[in-house]
């Protein structure tokens, strides 16, 4: 599944540490998702929505 | 799709780890030669122990350390190898009080057993502690990755059985101790977690 987590952060300023800091999780598990490597869970994918207040369709998006 | 940005770990942590390494895999084989060599006899040989005790104090150091610099270390991992470490550690001092006192006191029978037993009640710590760390951590990449590489262990120690078994039948290949077991699982999930490293 595709996501725009790397452009929101960016636009944010925040580094993979400072988000995995609000997520509370680590900083490879947002790398992992950043890259696609690793689909989050539902109840995590919400509290990214969560973090940049947005709907959760508006961060992933259906990949190919 | 975004490039990986998550920093190697420095090259001084990953030399640490793999002196630590090789220094507590060749005690396995150095501690014994030592006291052949020697001609060490009785409880006092017991010390060259510590050879794979500061193997292992190393090895769990630079762990921390490598994991602190990857970012995956939670704290679910950090109590995870501290209750690692202490079965270890508690493996090892009973291997040793085990075998001192089936030599000083010359055991048989029930106490024996109990004594040649009690080296594996860490070892099923160790069991212990790998299932609670799969139910404590709260960081579900990293619990889906210990998973992965339990299996990933399992699968390669029945691989080892099936293959050594037939070849044990056969008469081509030595008997070992089903004990051994736990040490191919070990090694497996060394080689779990290593291939999901160098696979990203």
């Amino acid at each position: 599944m595709d996501n725009r987590l790397r452009v929101l952060r960016a636009e944010r300023g925040w580094s993979q540490q400072d988000l995995a800091g609000r997520l509370e999780v680590s900083r490879q598990s947002v790398n992992a998702i950043e890259t696609g490597k690793y689909d989050p869970s539902l109840p995590l994918a919400f509290r990214i929505a969560e973090v940049f207040d947005m709907a959760i369709e508006d961060i992933f998006l259906r990949g190919a | 799709m975004a490039s990986k940005t998550i920093s190697p770990a420095p090259f001084g942590i990953a030399l640490r780890k793999g002196a630590a390494t090789l220094l507590f895999l060749a005690s396995f084989f150095v501690v014994k030669p030592i006291w052949h060599a020697f001609g060490l006899h009785g409880p006092v040989r017991m010390v060259f122990v510590l050879i794979p005790v500061a193997g292992m104090l190393l090895f769990f150091r630079a762990v921390l350390g490598g994991r602190e610099a990857n970012g995956v270390l939670s704290p679910a991992v950090r109590r995870y190898l501290n209750r690692l470490l202490g079965c270890m550690l508690a493996y090892i001092g009973l291997l040793v009080a085990a075998q001192i006192a089936e030599e000083v006191f010359h055991l048989s029978g029930l106490t024996l057993a109990a004594i040649r037993v009690s080296p594996a009640l860490p070892m099923i710590g160790c069991i212990f502690v790998i299932g609670r760390y799969l139910a404590e951590e709260q960081d579900e990449y990293l619990r889906m990755q210990a998973a992965r590489a339990s299996l990933i262990a399992t699968g390669l120690l029945l691989v080892v059985a099936l293959v050594w078994g037939f070849l044990e039948q056969a008469g081509l290949a030595h008997h070992v101790p089903a004990s051994a077991a736990f040490m191919v699982w070990a090694i497996g999930l060394g080689v779990g977690q290593f291939w999901m490293k160098v696979r990203g």
